[in-house]
């Protein structure tokens, strides 16, 4: 069965059809938000509720729903949740001293390219980070990312133009730290 | 051409095309800037880079709990959004397929088939509506209390909270599956949690219904303020299902008592209900929780230790959390910690446990161990708070507008601690598939312990230990969301030493 033959029996209630949409979709929504996040945990906690939003407003969607799309909104929409939610904790530390300041090289150093890029999106503002995401790791069209986002495909166009140019200014950064200390 | 639309142009174009105009434009201005020759060329670069970055983390964690809610999904019908999610499907098992929904419980009957896979690696188990293979006799009589004022958290379960479209066909089985057993479970401690006795005693079976009406049925919950059901296992039994589980009863008086057992999931006339049960009292209601018993890790040093302070709404109460974590080795945090909660002008609010100090006993791991304050019934005007925590010295603040809502305002507002809990045991068994170890603790007693998938366990260096790799000998530390009665945990920092 083709996926808007699933999607259409998941929006009538059929629960096996809503499996078959889990088991294809779980391990890149989780995947997504461990990278939107920066944690496993709390990416797995998001995830959990992305599915369990989708589930129970799937029956109120309209026919020719873009599941795929529909659902990166709902997971999106839940990290922003969580990134408004995250802003009232702030850790302190315990000892009395502050220790010595780890600049970006010292960090670069010890980083890999992976790590790299990782750090460089921890840096970046949650809205580029997205966006970058939604059209780079999850190989989303600029239409389907503006879906997900939604916005015109015009405005998606602006945010990854920005968004790529702080990628690549906040990787250079800590780049070429790195290689000052190498 | 500038700069700025040259980089603009070079990143439309990951995306589409260039009109032939732009992109000769492009290629003229890249022909005499360096700086956008650099930008190209690490654009490319790293976007290659995040298209290298692995795309899925599928995760057992994220399938378990989809399924428990899936499981637990009549609250869509409560909340009057199963219209059409419950209707199901002829098209998927062919149009000559009699159709008839039994609803809420995702339940099709059919001419002898279910209808395709099961929901998220269930086993399906297909039985007849006119069986006589149930097991009843070895069936503990339920809700034989000796009086009413009796808790009655043990009795059972029953029919689906939407009743069975009737079928025009004749008796057709009823495929119950173990996602179904489930649901059954948690939809009668759900219906009684809501004080919905009549939902709940419609989930009885006749032989547990046992001649008491609904109102000697009702009245049996008098004195239980909340049940809470973990679900350790489905198996088949005998054509019915098995659904094993630990039950912490909260009763009115605030006291805690738990049971395990198993009830068994079958079906009469027609519809699913559990059929039989098996459920006894583990813990006298005496037994007090296991003291938290001393340190057996390292006390922690304030040196890699961190507080935060969060605040969050619950069902009309404020949860108060200060969550510590340390950066090493999981370690042993014992002090007195103090939280109060003033107005803006920075006094004290009248709140009964106010700046009060509680004495402190937590493993502290890499991850949050949370301690959690509960902050009740506050009908004052105050709207702005400031809520501090201090510890050794140290302290926290958090500025919050969140308020519990008023409930009796003749009544004080209260702020009490509930958690953590702290206790250590050495195990005794860990038997693999039943998610519980069995932990004997130094009063004495030997408790199986449910082991829920928000608890984290580690080594004592702070490593991940899987829950199947708890060996007979461990020692175990925890602490955070765990049972007073030591029976179940979740959300708990747990540490495991060899």
């Amino acid at each position: 069965m083709d996926e808007p033959a699933l999607v259409g029996h998941a929006q009538a209630g059929d629960a096996a059809a809503f499996s078959a949409l889990f088991e294809a979709y779980h391990g890149q929504i989780t995947g997504y938000l461990y990278r939107l996040v920066g944690d496993r945990e709390v990416a797995e906690d998001l995830a959990q509720d992305t599915f369990i939003k989708a589930y129970r407003a799937l029956g109120r969607t309209n026919d020719g729903l873009n599941f795929r799309a529909w659902l990166y909104r709902i997971a999106t929409n839940t990290a922003t949740s969580y990134f408004r939610r995250r802003k009232i904790i702030q850790w302190l530390p315990f000892g009395p001293a502050t220790p010595e300041p780890t600049g970006d090289a010292r960090l670069a150093e010890a980083l890999g390219e992976r790590e790299l890029i990782e750090a460089v999106l921890k840096r970046l503002n949650d809205n580029y980070v997205t966006v970058l995401l939604l059209r780079h790791q999850q190989g989303m069209s600029l239409e389907e990312t503006a879906t997900v986002l939604g916005t015109s495909v015009n405005a998606a166009k602006v945010r990854l133009f920005r968004a790529r140019r702080a990628f690549v200014e906040a990787y250079r950064a800590l780049e070429s730290g790195q290689e000052a200390r190498a | 051409m500038n700069c700025d639309q040259a980089r603009r142009l070079l990143s439309d174009r990951l995306d589409q095309p260039l009109p032939p105009d732009q992109s000769a434009a492009l290629r003229a201005h890249l022909a005499g800037c360096r700086e956008c020759r650099t930008f190209e060329r690490e654009l490319t670069a790293r976007v290659v880079g995040l298209e290298s970055l692995p795309r899925s983390l599928p995760s057992p964690r994220v399938r378990a709990g989809v399924q428990a809610y899936v499981d637990r999904h009549d609250d869509r019908v409560a909340q009057g959004l199963s219209g059409t999610w419950l209707r199901q499907v002829g098209a998927f098992v062919g149009a000559a397929a009699v159709l008839v929904a039994v609803a809420a419980f995702m339940i099709v009957l059919l001419n002898g088939r279910t209808t395709g896979p099961p929901l998220l690696g269930s086993s399906p188990v297909t039985v007849s509506p006119t069986s006589s293979a149930r097991v009843t006799s070895s069936v503990a009589v339920l809700n034989a209390s000796p009086a009413a004022a009796t808790p009655a958290p043990w009795v059972v379960v029953g029919t689906p909270p939407v009743a069975p479209v009737t079928s025009t066909a004749t008796p057709s089985p009823v495929a119950v599956t173990q996602a179904v057993a489930r649901t059954t479970v948690t939809a009668y401690f759900d219906a009684i949690n809501r004080h919905d006795y009549p939902g709940a005693y419609r989930l009885l079976g006749a032989d547990l219904q046992g001649g008491q009406s609904l109102d000697q049925f009702a009245a049996g919950f008098a004195t239980t303020a909340h049940d809470a059901v973990t679900i350790v296992g489905v198996a088949p039994e005998d054509g019915d299902l098995a659904v094993s589980m630990v039950l912490i009863a909260t009763q009115t008086d605030g006291s805690v008592r738990s049971f395990s057992g198993r009830y068994l999931i079958g079906v009469e006339s027609g519809s699913i209900v559990v059929v039989g049960a098996d459920v006894h009292e583990d813990t006298p209601a005496a037994a007090a929780t296991p003291a938290a018993t001393a340190a057996a890790l390292p006390a922690c040093s304030a040196g890699g230790l961190e507080m935060a302070l969060s605040a969050q709404g619950a069902t009309g109460n404020v949860a108060l959390a200060v969550v510590f974590r340390n950066h090493g080795a999981p370690c042993q945090l014992a002090s007195a910690l103090t939280l109060s909660i003033s107005g803006q002008s920075g006094a004290a609010l009248p709140i009964q446990g106010n700046a009060e100090g509680v004495p402190l006993n937590i493993v502290v791991g890499n991850l949050e161990a949370p301690a959690t304050f509960m902050w009740s019934n506050w009908c004052g005007s105050e709207r702005q708070f400031v809520v501090s925590a201090v510890m050794g010295g140290k302290s926290a603040r958090l500025d919050q507008a969140i308020a519990p809502r008023c409930d009796a305002a003749s009544a004080p507002s209260q702020l009490r601690v509930v958690s953590p809990v702290t206790w250590a045991g050495t195990v005794v068994a860990n038997t693999p598939g039943t998610g519980a170890i069995t932990l004997h603790f130094p009063d004495g007693t030997t408790r199986r312990v449910v082991v829920g998938n928000r608890t984290v366990v580690t080594d004592a260096h702070g490593d991940t230990v899987r829950a199947a790799d708890i060996q007979a000998g461990n020692r175990v530390s925890a602490s955070g969301d765990v049972s007073a009665d030591a029976t179940a945990m979740d959300a708990a920092v747990v540490v495991v030493q060899p």
